[in-house]
């Protein structure tokens, strides 16, 4: 295959980019971000298309990385050649979907429509993952680090994965998952679980299978019971309407019975009035006339005069005779009883007058007698002198004419003291003032004790006169005092004050008693003439039968007389009116009572003591009664023949009474039978769907057993066709890839300058010295280049036709510049049957003219 | 006059779908409420007749509960008339009740008249009326006939194939039908017509659908069908082509499927797919658990993945999967599978189903 020419519209950054590609290498030497991958990855897309992507996904790959941002057709088209014609892809893509993109492809020119979407699968047999893995080369995938073993690498290429991650862990993935539906050992995993349960449940089945085939027996049973109680409940009801029917007729004969008793009650009635009833008009009339009867027979008791009045009227009869006074002598006597009240008035008026408390109390003071004048005066004159004798004291010297020697004293000092002061000063002037001092001490002294002499000769001589004028005022004040205290008079205070007093009292009590003896002659007079005034009233009230001893009263004795008579007069009025009065009753009482006693007899009504009143009203409340019993019995009449007629009582049964306390018992008995037989259909049938549902969960569990083998044998299948194609994988590949990479082992010695060759194990093996040593050991740059063979190895075994072009993505960059050169000298070789399109950033990379 | 047409109750049925323990109660409970509710749409509708067609009862035998429930119910309503016909599964042991109200059928004709001008008659299925059955229909043509029988359309004659052409011209106005568990209905001959009511709730992912039933205006003979199902269940193959992983696979069924929260659906994943797996279903499960009352997915994805390419790279892989697709060992399936597990255990992965 080798590559004409591609023209890019727009991808990624590239936009409008024709290029041509050249035979064997065809570098492209630029610096990064020029879009060397981008050219890549459009070579790609080309080939094999870009998935498309969701707007919610994470991951939107190369649609979304090289669609351009700026517009224009997302794509472009590519020319290459293979198998001897030439191809012309025209491809553009969607923005997300591959259901917008456009694809052409021409072969020699004329469509050609048989690659489908991936034309790279169709020419290559490789998809574009394995088209990335083998043909796209970079630095990451030429490099053997130590620890690769070009073994783990052809699994790495062709698998697309370490080998340690690919075959070894799927196949232990798929052991572990095959152990979880059935152990290795022993009866663990989900089928041997599932075969218990479905053991369990064919158990349980054939246990709930054996429990539900009672369920037909229940229901006959159950239906058995039901008639059963059908016919007793039938039994019962029959019971039920005989004893209904029983209690009817015996209601029935009750209320003939009570029509029987109100008709020989109303036959009683009918005895007992032989003339019939007379008519309501009669009766009420002969009522009225027996009430009036009634009335006036009260009446005339009435008008009886009473014993009490009798006896009253008797006694007054008695008491007064034909001595009844009249109103003159009532009159006098009045005025008699009225003078004696005038007269008591006067003297109780004297008598509370005379009543004074001064008096009494003065009275108590002059118990002994009243002092006469003489001694009277004679103690006013004792209180005048004493009065004088107060009043005659002498004045004592005065205290401020007393001679002083302390003003003597001080100044005698107040010199001294100068005199000293003025010594030490000036000395004469000091002895003069000192010795002035003395000689006025002296002078002084001198005079003082004359004047203190003749103050003290004085004083005495004072002294002695007012001693004889205080014993004179007390031998005074005694005198007055003893005679005060003769009197019942304690004079506390001053005794010429307590005289006077004493005095005006004797005053009073003389005019006090002069006035109680002036009444007392009065009230005297006065009672003289109460006397006579009751002795006249005695006279009076004595014609009368009264007596006034011992009384004071008389006016109320004057009073019940005047009652006593208006009563006797009242009585004898009333007894007469009375009499004339009960001759009228008399009469009409006669005459009411032959018209009733007519009546009576007429009907044959018996009258008890002569009451007409309660004879009638007997006859009214008989006939009232009979008419009432009457009403109901006809009431009873009706409703007992009504009755029979509503319970259609024709007949009385005739049949026993049916045993219902058997019925009930049986009754009772085959209902609890029929609970629980309910009860025991309710479980079967539950456990009828029960017994369905374990039959269903036995179908599901039966048909999900088969899907567990099924994927357990899924499972072994994948895990041997695994194994089978590993061993295929390495029959096929390594022998082919070994011999190959033997071919360009020859390149390789040139490149490195040792022997390289690679044993059935894919080991390379370094001759160095006559010594064959490992990969382990070769330097780095001596590796990538050991890589890069064993790729191209690969690739002529895996692509039996036309070889692939390489497309490498500066994969030396690892490389110091001696192996570059190398590796470059090896890249020339090897592009001379294939095209290599090699991609690097450095100049230092790039294959130079000295090289080819 | 309005008539109910309902058949195939199935009383006593389960959910047939894998549902939770819970919800499968739920579920029953649902399917035995259902004649109930059908009585109470009645009720608020003054319908006084009720025809049931046969599979009132999910089994020959059935549960005292399911028995006691609907004749109860019959009890319950004393005014209004069920016509009770027997089918294919509860031909056994179903009736126990003589109700005043309940009209009940046998193996030969049973005629009930209503009104002056209206007859509902009805024959069970059984291996002795075969083919006399169609010969021994005597309609008076005056009236208006509604005939019920329970079986599939067939072209011949067998116990539970009813053959149409031979009740041409009988006279039957209205066929009503019970055994097919979804609405249909077609042409007997230029009078009559026949109509499969559908069963009342749909019991598995079989029974898909809007199910109720149908309501016969007697005045005209028209019908029409009422929705009634208190869960519809739906089977709805969804293509996944455009998803690159189960997230997405669930994010294109969940735009795909409109049903109400209370439906009950499952999810046929279709179309190719560049991704594996086989544990799909489980994550697009996962993801759509909350789409509705239950969800179910099935995996009928065909994988696209480039085996031919693999097979041409040169590496263990391609060589893997050269030795597999060689194999005479293994149908094309365990291949596919095969090659799959192999893959998925060389690029590292831990669960390779």
């Amino acid at each position: 295959m080798k590559l004409i020419s591609c023209h890019i519209e727009n991808f990624g950054n590239l936009s409008l980019r024709d290029i041509s590609f050249t035979d064997g290498i065809y570098t492209v030497c630029e610096h990064n971000g020029y879009g060397k991958t981008t050219l890549a990855s459009f070579l790609k897309a080309m080939l094999y298309g870009m998935s498309g992507y969701k707007s919610n996904s994470k991951d939107r790959g190369d649609r979304a990385h090289f669609y351009p941002q700026n517009g224009g057709k997302f794509g472009g088209n590519l020319i290459f050649t293979y198998g001897g014609s030439e191809y012309r892809i025209e491809r553009f893509f969607g923005k997300t979907s591959e259901k917008d993109d456009s694809l052409f492809m021409y072969r020699d020119n004329k469509e050609y429509d048989r690659q489908g979407k991936k034309p790279g699968v169709c020419l290559f047999g490789v998809d574009k993952e394995a088209f990335e893995r083998i043909i796209y080369i970079t630095s990451d995938e030429i490099t053997l680090s130590s620890s690769d073993s070009i073994r783990a690498k052809l699994q790495s290429v062709i698998g697309g994965y370490s080998e340690g991650e690919g075959f070894s862990a799927a196949l232990k993935t798929i052991t572990e998952e095959e152990k979880e539906y059935k152990a290795a050992r022993g009866n663990g995993g989900k089928i041997s679980d599932l075969s218990n349960r479905i053991a369990s449940l064919r158990a349980q089945i054939a246990d709930k299978t054996s429990e539900c085939s009672r369920r037909s027996d229940y229901y006959k049973e159950s239906e058995n019971v039901k008639s059963c109680i059908e016919k007793l409940e039938k039994e019962h009801k029959n019971a039920a309407y005989l004893a209904k029917l029983r209690g009817e007729w015996e209601t029935y004969d009750a209320l003939v019975a009570s029509c029987k008793e109100y008709e020989e009650k109303l036959s009683s009635y009918d005895e007992k009035y032989p003339f019939g009833y007379p008519d309501d008009s009669i009766t009420e009339d002969m009522e009225s006339k027996a009430n009036e009867l009634h009335n006036f027979s009260i009446n005339l008791k009435n008008k009886a005069f009473s014993a009490e009045k009798q006896t009253k009227l008797a006694e007054f009869q008695r008491k007064y005779g034909n001595t009844l006074p009249d109103d003159s002598s009532l009159g006098e006597i009045q005025s008699n009883i009225n003078s004696r009240s005038q007269k008591r008035s006067e003297i109780n008026i004297y008598n509370s007058g005379k009543a004074s408390g001064r008096f009494e109390e003065l009275s108590t003071v002059f118990s002994r007698g009243i002092p006469d004048d003489d001694m009277l005066l004679k103690i006013q004159l004792d209180a005048d002198e004493l009065v004088k004798l107060r009043s005659s004291q002498q004045p004592l010297n005065k205290q401020s004419d007393k001679p002083n020697i302390s003003n003597i004293l001080i100044i005698s000092a107040v010199l001294l003291v100068i005199g000293a002061v003025l010594s030490f000063v000036l000395l004469p002037l000091g002895i003069a003032v000192l010795a002035a001092a003395v000689a006025f001490f002296a002078i002084r002294m001198v005079s003082y004790s004359s004047a203190k002499k003749k103050y003290e000769n004085e004083e005495e001589t004072a002294r002695s006169a007012e001693q004889n004028r205080i014993n004179a005022i007390n031998s005074g004040e005694s005198v007055i005092k003893a005679f005060l205290v003769s009197y019942n008079c304690h004079a506390s205070g001053d005794v010429v004050l307590e005289y006077g007093l004493f005095k005006k009292d004797v005053a009073e009590y003389k005019e006090l008693k002069k006035n109680i003896e002036e009444k007392d002659s009065i009230i005297k007079k006065a009672d003289e003439e109460l006397s006579d005034l009751k002795n006249k009233l005695g006279v009076l009230f004595d014609k009368y039968g009264i007596s006034i001893n011992g009384r004071e009263d008389y006016q109320t004795l004057y009073n019940n007389l005047v009652a006593e008579i208006t009563e006797y007069k009242g009585l004898m009025k009333d007894k007469e009116a009375l009499e004339k009065d009960a001759a009228e009753l008399q009469q009409k009482i006669s005459e009411l009572t032959s018209t009733l006693c007519n009546f009576t007899e007429k009907y044959k009504i018996t009258v008890l003591g002569g009451d007409y009143q309660k004879a009638i009203a007997q006859l009214k409340s008989d006939k009232g009664a009979r008419a009432l019993l009457e009403n109901v019995r006809l009431g009873k009449k009706k409703e007992t023949e009504e009755y029979k007629a509503e319970k259609n009582l024709i007949s009385r049964p005739d049949s026993d009474m049916p045993d219902i306390d058997r019925i009930n018992r049986e009754l009772s008995e085959k209902r609890l039978e029929q609970t629980r037989l309910e009860s025991a259909i309710n479980e079967v049938e539950n456990a009828t769907v029960e017994l369905e549902e374990k039959q269903n969960e036995l179908k599901d569990a039966e048909c999900l057993l088969g899907e567990l083998k099924h994927n357990h044998k899924l499972l072994d299948a994948a895990q041997k066709c695994l194994t089978r194609a590993d061993e295929n994988l390495r029959t096929k590949y390594i022998s082919p890839i070994s011999d190959a990479f033997k071919k360009y082992a020859i390149q390789l010695e040139k490149a490195i300058g040792e022997t390289v060759s690679m044993d059935d194990k894919l080991s390379v093996k370094v001759e160095r010295s006559g010594v064959l040593i490992s990969e382990e050991s070769l330097s780095k740059g001596e590796k990538c280049i050991c890589m890069l063979c064993f790729r191209l190895a690969l690739i002529d075994n895996m692509f039996e036709g036309e070889k692939p072009l390489l497309i490498l993505d500066d994969p030396f960059t690892a490389l110091d510049q001696s192996h570059i050169e190398r590796a470059l000298q090896t890249l020339l070789m090897l592009a001379k049957d294939r095209q290599i399109i090699y991609f690097t950033c450095h100049e230092s990379r790039v294959i130079n003219s000295y090289m080819k | 006059m309005k008539i109910i047409h309902s058949a195939d109750l199935h009383l006593g049925s389960e959910f047939k779908g894998k549902l939770t323990s819970d919800k499968s109660i739920i579920r029953r409970d649902e399917l035995r409420r259902s004649f109930t509710r059908l009585i109470g749409y009645a009720r608020e509708n003054s319908i006084l007749h009720i025809i049931l067609s046969g599979d009132v009862f999910d089994r020959n035998e059935p549960f005292k509960k399911d028995k006691e429930l609907f004749y109860d119910a019959l009890r319950a309503n004393p005014d209004i008339t069920f016509y009770y016909l027997r089918g294919n599964h509860d031909i056994g042991n179903s009736y126990s009740e003589n109700m005043e109200n309940l009209r009940l059928f046998g193996d030969e004709w049973v005629y009930y008249s209503i009104g002056d001008d209206l007859t509902i008659c009805g024959i069970e299925p059984s291996d002795n009326n075969t083919s006399s059955r169609y010969s021994a229909l005597e309609l008076n043509k005056d009236r208006k006939n509604i005939v019920m029988m329970h079986g599939y359309i067939s072209d011949t004659a067998t116990r539970d194939g009813i053959v149409i052409k031979k009740l041409k011209d009988k006279g039957i106005d209205y066929l009503a039908l019970g055994h097919i568990h979804s609405y249909s209905s077609g042409k007997i001959d230029a009078r009559g017509r026949y109509v499969y009511s559908g069963c009342l709730e749909g019991r598995g992912f079989d029974e898909t659908g809007i199910k109720g039933f149908t309501v016969i205006d007697t005045d005209d003979m028209s019908d029409s069908f009422v929705p009634f199902s208190q869960r519809t269940v739906f089977d709805i193959p969804v293509d996944i082509t455009d998803s690159g992983n189960a997230y997405e696979a669930y994010e294109i069924v969940r735009k795909s499927v409109k049903i109400r929260s209370d439906d009950i659906l499952r999810v046929t994943l279709e179309g190719e797919i560049a991704y594996d797996d086989d544990s799909l279903c489980g994550d697009v499960l996962n993801y759509s658990g909350n789409l509705c009352f239950f969800v179910d997915i099935v995996d009928k994805t065909k994988k696209n993945y480039d085996v031919e390419a693999i097979s041409k790279d040169l590496s263990l892989s391609g060589e893997f999967v050269r030795t597999v697709l060689e194999s005479k060992d293994y149908t094309d399936e365990d291949k596919r599978r095969i090659i799959n597990i192999g893959l998925k255990a060389l690029r590292g992965e831990r669960s390779l189903i």
